[in-house]
Parts: C-alpha cells; sequence; structure tokens
C-alpha cells in the first residue's frame, strides 16, 4: 500500500471511529427521547432498562429503586429478566462497601456478584451497575446490565468497550428519571385533586341531605322530641359541613402560605382534656374508647395557638377512632420529655390498634386530599385533608409529625414541640366569660344585617339574655339609627359586613367619624362569615372592636358579646 | 397473487421491535391479517416474544423464524444483537404454504429433508421456488437437497443456515408456537405471475497445497493427510488449533469445483466451513456430506474479489431478469438473502456489510425504491450453481421474485 493509499485508508478509519462514536451518542439521544415519551414510570424505567440492553448489548437491563426504609432495592423496570422477583434485601454494609454513595465521584461497579451480593439473586456471570441519586444527591437506586451465566458463553462482553459510555447513559438517565418523577408527582396532585373534588361533593351533600330531611320532617311535625331530634340531628350535620368547610380553608392558607398561628398562654392538660371530652361521644358510638395518658403537670401552663393544637390532635384522633376496630381502644400519650425555665418539650403521640397501613400508602398520608386509597373515602369518608393539616400546624408550631404502621397492627402518629412556659400561674386566663353568668338586661344591642333570617338568628341566641334588640338592614340605616339615638343608646352593635347600600366596613368607619361621645366607645362586633385571619385584620382595621364567624358558635359569641357589653 | 411486505429495527424490547416494523410496512393502517411472517432475529431476542408480538398485529399469521448473527431489510443492515427483520407474504394458500419438521439433525436430514418436501408438494403442488431454512450447527445439506431433488426436481431453492452471533453454540428456528435447535423450514411459492432468479458469489482464493481427507463420516471429517483433523489442518495453516476452534469463520476450506461452473461462481472453489464439536474436539464438523478421497485447500479473503464478482453476479441478475421484461426495467416484488459476516469491507479488523449491501439493494430496486426484503447472516447458504441446488458457505446467495 503506497503512503497515499495509507492516508486515505487511515482516513477511511477515522472517519468511521467518529461515525461509530455519533451512532452512539445517537442510541442514547435516541432512548432519552423514548423514555421522555413515556406514558408512565413503569414504562419509562422499562425502556431505560431496555437501552442498557440495546445500547451495551448486554443480556438484561434491570432498574433497582430503594425503599423508604433503605432496606430493599425494588424492581421498577427491567428488559429480558422476566423472573417473579420484584425486590432484594440490601444491607447498609453493602451499600457503602459498593461504593454507591459518592455522588461527585460516582463509578461504573464491574463485578461478577457473589454469594453475599443482594445482586446474586439474577445470577449473573458479569454485572456491571452504576448509581442514581435523586435531586438532593441521595442515593435513589442502581441502573444494573448483566449476563447471566447460562448465556455468559454467547454474549460478547468486553468490559473496557461500555464501562465509560455506560457511566454517561446512566447520568443521562439519572437526569430523566429524576424531571419525570416531578411530572408524575404533578400529575399526580392534579388526579388527587379531582378525586378530592368529587368527595367533596359527596362529604357535603351528605351532611346537607340530612339537614334539608330532619328540617322537612321537624317542620310537618307536631311531636316535640321529634322536633328535638331532628334539631340534634340538624346541629350533628351543621358542624360536620362547617368542619369540612374550615379544613378546606385550612388547606387552602396552608397551600397559599398564609396560615399564622394566634399565641396565647394556656394550660395543657385542660386542652388535652376539653380535646378527648369533644371525640369521646363519637368514639362511644363505634365502642371505642379514647384513653389520655399524661405527665403534664395541671397547673403546667405553655404559651401557644391552643385551638391549632386541639385541630392537630382532634384531626389525629378522629383518625384514629375512623380506623379502629369496634371495641378497642385508642391512647392519647402526652409526656414533657425536657423542660427549662423558659420552655418545655412534649411529645404527643396517637396509638391505635386499627386496620394499619402498608409502606407505600404510609408514603403519602400527608400529602393534601389523599386518602389510603379510593375505597377508603367510599368505606370511611371524609377528603384525606385531616393529616395534612395536622402535619402542617405541627411543623408551623416548630414541631415534627411522624408515623409508624404496619397492616393489621394499628398506628402510632407522634409528634414533639417546644412550647414556651407562660409567666403566670393560673391557666383560666383566656379570656373566656363563662356563659351561665352572662345577663344582658337592660343592654340594647343593634343588629345590622341585610338577611332577615340571619336577624332572627340572632334574635333567638340573645332572647335568653334579656337584652333590648334593634334591628337595621344595611349600614346606611344602622348609621341613620346610631346618629338619630341618645348617646350611649347601644352598648354594642353586631355589624355584618357585605350588605347592599352601606356595607359593614364603611358603615362602622362613618359611626367612628359620628360627633358624639359614644361613636368611638360603642363596642362594635363584626358578625359575618367572612372568617379568615385576613378578614378579621380588616374588621379591625376597619374600627371594630372583634369579630364573630358565621355559624355562629353560641358559646363563643356569647363570651366575645359578655367581654364588650359593660 | 402474492403481496410481500418486509421491515427491519432495533429494539431489546421485541413488542417493540415488531411495533415499529408493522409501523413501517403498514403506517397507519391496520394491518392484514393471515398470511405467512418470516423473521430473523438477533440472539438478544427471546423469538418467542417476536412471534407473540406480531401475533398480536396480525392473529391468523403462520409465523416461522430464525436466530441469526445479522438482519438485512429494505433499511440496510443490522448486525447488533437486539436486530431484527420480517416478511410478510400475504394471499391464497395456493400460491405460498410452508412445511416444517422437528429433530432436523445432520444424521435425519435426508429423511427430514423427504419430510420437507413432501409436506410442501402436498400443500403446494405447483411450487416453483422455496426459501429454505435448516439449523446453523447440525446439518447435512447434501442430504437435504438430495432428498429435495427426488420429491420436486424443478424446484430452485435458495435459503440458508441458522446463526448465532458467531460463537457457534446455539441457533434457534421457530415455527408457529414451537422453536428450538432442531426445527427446520420451507416457504414454497407457487404465484404464476411471479419469475424468479437466483445467484450466489462469493470471494474467497485458495492457495497452498491440499489436504486429504483420509478418514470421514456423514458430515465429520475425522481425518487429514492420515492425522487428526483439526491437528493437520492447523499444521498446514501455521495456525493454533485452539485457535482455529474458536475463531468460527477461520474454519474455512476450498474443494475444486466442476469447471463448468467457475464462470458463473466467480470461483475455482466451493468453500466449506468447518466447526468444532466440544463432544469430539478433534473432528471437523462441516455441514454438508464429507467424502474421503476429497481435497480440501486453505482460503484466504480477496476483498478486492468479494467486490468485483458481486458486481459481476449482479449484472448477471439483471440481465436475467430484464430478458423478462416488458419496459426495460427490474420489478422485483422481493428479494430473500442468505449472506455471510465475512463479505464485506474490513476497517479496524472487522468486516462492513453497508457498502455491499447497498451495492446489491441499488442493483435489484426498481426505480429506485428498494423491494421487500429479508436477509440474514447464517452458517450456510443454499443457492442453485449451474442450474442444480447447492450448497455454499461465505457466500451471497439472492432468491429474487419479479414480475
Amino acid at each position: 500500500m503506497g503512503n497515499s493509499e495509507k492516508e486515505k485508508q487511515d482516513v477511511r478509519e477515522l472517519r468511521q471511529k467518529l461515525d461509530a462514536q455519533i451512532d452512539f451518542f445517537n442510541l442514547i439521544h435516541q432512548y432519552a427521547q423514548e423514555t421522555l415519551c413515556s406514558s408512565s414510570l413503569s414504562e419509562m424505567m422499562d425502556t431505560t432498562a431496555e437501552g442498557v440492553v440495546d445500547i451495551f448489548q448486554v443480556e438484561l437491563g434491570v432498574i433497582l429503586i430503594l425503599n423508604v426504609a433503605g432496606d430493599k432495592l425494588i424492581i421498577t423496570g427491567s428488559c429480558n429478566y422476566d423472573d417473579n422477583l420484584t425486590e432484594i434485601l440490601v444491607s447498609e454494609d453493602w451499600i457503602k462497601g459498593s461504593n454507591l454513595l459518592n455522588f461527585k465521584h460516582s463509578t461504573v461497579t464491574v463485578e461478577t456478584p457473589t454469594e453475599d451480593s443482594p445482586l446474586a439473586a439474577f445470577e449473573l456471570a458479569h454485572a456491571m451497575y452504576y448509581p442514581i441519586f435523586d435531586n438532593n444527591h441521595k442515593l435513589e437506586g442502581i441502573i444494573l446490565g448483566g449476563i447471566s451465566k447460562a448465556k455468559a458463553r454467547i454474549f460478547d462482553y468486553e468490559q473496557k468497550d461500555v464501562v465509560s459510555s455506560f457511566a454517561v447513559y446512566c447520568q443521562q438517565m439519572n437526569g430523566i428519571i429524576n424531571n419525570f418523577y416531578a411530572l408524575e408527582t404533578a400529575l399526580e396532585a392534579v388526579k388527587v385533586k379531582k378525586r378530592f373534588l368529587s368527595n367533596l361533593n359527596h362529604e357535603i351533600r351528605t351532611p346537607l341531605n340530612a339537614i334539608i330531611g330532619m328540617n322537612r320532617i321537624a317542620m310537618n311535625s307536631q311531636k316535640s322530641d321529634e322536633i328535638a331530634r331532628c334539631a340534634a340531628q340538624i346541629d350533628v350535620s351543621s358542624r360536620q359541613l362547617l368542619g369540612l368547610l374550615n379544613d378546606a380553608l385550612d388547606i387552602s392558607q396552608i397551600e397559599d402560605g398564609k396560615l399564622a398561628l394566634e399565641n396565647a398562654p394556656f394550660a395543657l392538660n385542660d386542652v388535652l382534656y376539653e380535646m378527648i371530652t369533644a371525640q369521646t361521644e363519637h368514639a362511644a358510638k363505634k365502642d371505642i374508647s379514647i384513653t389520655l395518658q399524661t405527665d403534664a403537670a395541671d397547673n403546667l401552663k405553655i404559651v401557644g395557638d391552643s385551638p391549632r393544637l386541639i385541630q392537630a390532635l382532634t384531626n389525629i384522633v378522629s383518625n384514629a377512632v375512623k380506623f379502629s376496630n369496634p371495641n378497642s381502644g385508642v391512647t392519647v400519650d402526652v409526656r414533657v420529655v425536657s423542660r427549662d425555665s423558659q420552655a418545655v418539650f412534649v411529645k404527643f403521640a396517637v396509638i391505635d390498634q386499627g386496620i394499619g397501613m402498608s409502606d407505600e400508602t404510609l408514603s403519602g398520608i400527608f400529602s393534601s386530599f389523599v386518602q389510603a386509597d379510593d375505597s377508603m373515602s367510599k368505606k370511611y369518608g371524609g377528603m384525606g385533608l385531616g393529616l395534612s393539616i395536622s402535619k402542617n400546624i405541627v411543623e408551623l408550631m416548630g414541631g415534627t409529625i411522624q408515623v409508624k404502621s404496619a397492616v393489621g397492627a394499628g398506628t402510632t402518629v407522634s409528634f414533639d414541640i417546644w412550647f414556651e412556659r407562660d409567666a403566670s400561674d393560673t391557666a383560666s386566663d383566656s379570656g373566656i366569660v363563662a356563659t351561665e353568668s352572662i345577663d344582658f338586661s337592660r343592654k340594647h344591642i343593634l343588629v345590622v344585617d341585610d338577611v332577615e333570617i340571619n336577624r332572627e338568628i340572632v334574635a333567638a341566641i340573645l332572647e335568653d339574655s334579656g337584652a333590648t334588640l334593634s334591628f337595621a338592614e344595611n349600614g346606611t340605616v344602622a348609621l341613620e339609627m346610631f346618629a338619630a339615638s341618645e348617646n350611649g343608646c347601644f352598648d354594642l352593635i353586631l355589624m355584618d359586613i357585605q350588605m347592599p347600600i352601606m356595607d359593614g366596613m364603611e358603615a362602622t368607619r362613618a359611626i367612628r367619624a359620628l360627633d358624639r361621645e359614644d361613636a368611638t366607645s360603642v363596642p362594635i362586633l363584626a358578625l359575618t362569615a367572612n372568617v379568615s385571619k385576613h378578614d378579621v385584620q380588616n374588621v379591625i382595621n376597619a374600627g371594630m372592636n372583634g369579630h364573630i364567624g358565621k355559624p355562629i358558635e353560641y358559646e363563643s359569641a356569647m363570651s366575645l358579646i359578655g367581654q364588650f357589653i359593660k | 397473487m402474492l403481496d410481500f411486505y418486509s421491515a427491519s429495527a432495533r429494539s431489546a424490547n421485541a413488542t417493540r421491535a415488531v411495533d415499529e416494523c408493522m409501523d413501517i410496512i403498514f403506517g397507519d393502517e391496520a394491518p392484514v391479517d393471515g398470511g405467512i411472517w418470516i423473521f430473523n432475529a438477533g440472539i438478544g431476542f427471546d423469538v418467542k416474544k417476536i412471534a407473540t408480538a406480531i401475533r398480536q398485529k396480525v392473529p391468523q399469521a403462520r409465523i416461522l423464524g430464525t436466530t441469526c448473527g445479522g438482519v438485512i431489510g429494505r433499511e440496510g443492515v443490522g448486525e447488533v444483537l437486539t436486530s431484527m427483520a420480517i416478511m410478510g407474504i400475504q394471499g391464497p394458500e395456493t400460491e405460498a404454504a410452508y412445511s416444517s419438521v422437528s429433530g432436523f439433525t445432520a444424521n435425519t436430514s435426508y429423511e427430514k429433508g423427504l419430510e420437507l418436501a413432501k409436506g410442501l408438494k402436498e400443500k403446494l403442488p405447483g411450487v416453483t421456488a422455496a426459501y429454505l431454512l435448516t439449523p446453523g450447527l447440525d446439518t447435512n445439506s447434501d442430504e437435504v437437497l438430495k432428498a429435495f431433488n427426488e420429491i420436486l426436481p424443478d424446484l430452485i431453492i435458495s435459503g440458508g443456515l441458522s446463526s448465532d452471533n458467531y460463537k457457534g453454540i446455539f441457533t434457534e428456528q421457530y415455527v408457529n408456537g414451537v422453536s428450538g435447535s432442531s426445527e427446520a423450514w420451507v416457504v414454497g411459492f407457487a404465484d404464476e405471475t411471479l419469475r424468479v432468479a437466483t445467484r450466489a458469489c462469493h470471494g474467497f482464493n485458495a492457495y497452498g497445497e491440499p489436504m486429504t481427507v483420509t478418514k470421514a463420516e456423514n458430515n465429520m471429517i475425522i481425518e487429514l493427510d492420515n492425522g487428526p483433523a483439526w491437528e493437520t489442518y492447523s499444521a498446514v495453516s501455521g495456525q493454533a488449533e485452539e485457535y482455529l476452534k474458536n475463531a468460527l469463520l477461520q474454519g474455512g476450506m476450498a474443494i475444486k469445483l466442476q469447471p463448468e461452473l467457475v464462470e458463473e461462481y466467480g470461483s475455482d472453489y466451493l468453500l466449506r466451513l468447518a466447526v468444532a464439536h466440544e463432544d469430539a474436539p478433534d473432528v471437523m464438523f462441516v455441514s454438508a456430506t464429507i467424502k474421503e478421497g476429497e481435497q480440501y485447500y486453505l482460503t484466504t479473503r480477496d476483498e478486492n474479489r468479494v467486490f468485483s464478482e458481486q458486481e459481476k453476479a449482479l449484472a448477471a441478475l439483471r440481465e436475467d431478469i430484464l430478458s423478462h421484461s416488458s419496459d426495460g426495467k427490474v420489478h422485483p416484488v422481493a428479494v430473500f438473502q442468505a449472506d455471510c459476516l465475512a463479505r464485506g469491507r474490513t476497517l479496524f479488523g472487522k468486516v462492513l456489510k453497508d457498502e455491499i449491501i447497498e451495492m446489491i439493494q441499488t442493483a435489484l430496486s426498481d426505480e429506485g425504491v428498494v423491494p421487500p426484503w429479508l436477509g440474514m447472516y447464517g452458517f450456510g447458504e443454499y443457492c442453485p450453481l449451474g442450474n442444480k441446488n447447492t450448497f455454499h458457505t461465505y457466500t451471497t446467495t439472492l432468491l429474487v421474485l419479479y414480475r
């Protein structure tokens, strides 16, 4: 071969080599594209495994993902692996020994798996694997390619030819897998919300149906005991509705990052007994007992948002009751695990012996709108918001929530929170006025609401208090009545917010602006269905003294009114 | 009148590979059900999964297949373990049919050949051409051709022996739900509108003094020049015995061809591929009848000749086809190709076949369009030579069906 002929041959061979490299990258690109077109995570994992086989010409490809506990590798995708094996046990030692944890300096491991290797289950003569990491650089699993002992003679396998390119492929796929996870999570959230809306519809209609039905029965009945029974059922159903609405609003606030705590001193045991008392009646209907174990001193007073703490505990306890078998018990265990002169560290645990949950279910229970599965909502009811709300409340309080469960073996939900200790010694200084002592006789209250039935409800609530009531159907009328009255005529004004002609905010500002002595001193309480923290702040900003939410909670409303009526 | 469809694809997933092929063939339209479907597949596939995937698309298909060291489709060559090619043959069962047997070995090649031929004749009395597939590692091709000649003396036979990835360890043939290393099948054509053209050629040279077979049995060379076969061959070629036994394509030997066939074949010699078997390590196994007294030469690959003889063969094939053409053009409707991995351009110590396959497909295209095409790299090829069905190795054989 002459020089020029040799040069031509060299060029031809170089070009061929470059073509081969380009072909290789084209293949990686092609598999990247195919995985991105996957319609599900499992399809994407299978395609990734196919890429291992096709590009590197090995017999089988397997994608193994670590479970939450980190002690099993789950087969989530495979190519040419038809055995029934779905998972393999792994030890921490093996993971460490296999150099899988080094995110920055990941390498391809090439070996013939020995008997003590978890990969021995695949009976491989040649194995090569590479770690994949999640977006926080935490080991997520491995991509494995291999040739079985049975077919080792047939397959050509030159380790040096494939190792570096295998690393490139795995890195590429790692990124795609993580992006796909994110996409799957987002899509799942959309699906879950759709299920939630369907659930919400059902959950609202059920008590609403009871209210309408019971109301109809009551209206047609002449028997006082029957009417009382209907009223009681209406009360229960109304509270259910209110609970649903509050949960939905809480979740909305949580998602918007607007849920805030309002700290005040309270006696821990008082709050616990209050919560237990409220749940006991419902639990008793299922023959389930609730036991409180607390080592907190009765006079322990702490600072926190007690209503939110009650809400968090109530959600967990009611869940425990819901998923417990009849004639079993739920234990609320409260331990002060650490204390100093300024603060106490309290551990709360709610323990049941109910149906329990699998690992898979556990991973999603704190997500909004998620129940163990669709059948749960059908069988047990609920919208799947409670635990998510509890988790967020606990986290807002600086705590962390945990859950341990096993199918058929019950569930324990626990959380720990640091509370500041209150400087005072009394736990009763909560501003609540005992409703039994209320006497509004000789007191004159102006009720401003554009809806007649609402005015009637207020009249009914205040009927026994001895108060004299005047009514206005909008802000303008209220302003005129107040302006026309003698100084000090009205002891309190209950002001609706949303009204025609003049709304409550404007009317309040107008009253406060009047040039008379009682214009600034008369207590004005908002009486409104606008119950968000933002709404409360707005009414205070407008010059009102307090806020009563609709539907009206009798005791708290009377208590607040009692606070302001002199 | 028969219709032919073909496609090839690469994928580690049999279903995806078949789906890709079906997409190429039928596009958005539903696949035409029924017919005979033949697949050639790399050994990275489970052949049963390929068949299942085909059946999902074409429920009434009669499916035949084989493993091989490389596939050839109208899209080009596929030489990885995850390459496959398929050919669909649609039309009346009186125009295309297949026959198959189990238990085909070198020792049973004649009787199984009779069974195959009789089965085909029964289903297709007017059969004129056939594509034959026999096991890659345990076949006596001369015996099977002898059997066919007795039952169907005018039948034109093309085809080949199955193969693996040139390790010589394992081949598998598939026939309608049954797969194994001793299955054999033949597809016959009896479409009166079809004409048949075939050609075989190779590009090896023989050299040195011949080795004489001094002891033989069926397809086995037990002794050469009165010594153990592999030992003698190793000594004469100067290559280590173990190397020769393990490097499959190195065991090539040439036997002189009758002078009248030299021009057509482009060679003075017919080649034979010898392989080793661990059960009889001193014996050379050949997929043809070996007779004592035959003389075999060492061979050397002549790349220039591979290409030049292929050009001549294609010119002759085109001339044959054009002699029956009314418009002076070639109109092939299907091409079946059996080939040898060793035929092509050598780069980096590896034979690349793209160039020679492109040359063949260009010559047989119909106004630039490559016809449906199914090819494989096998452990041997069947094709007429001098109007007699013949077994070849290191050869390109073409069965061209045209109208």
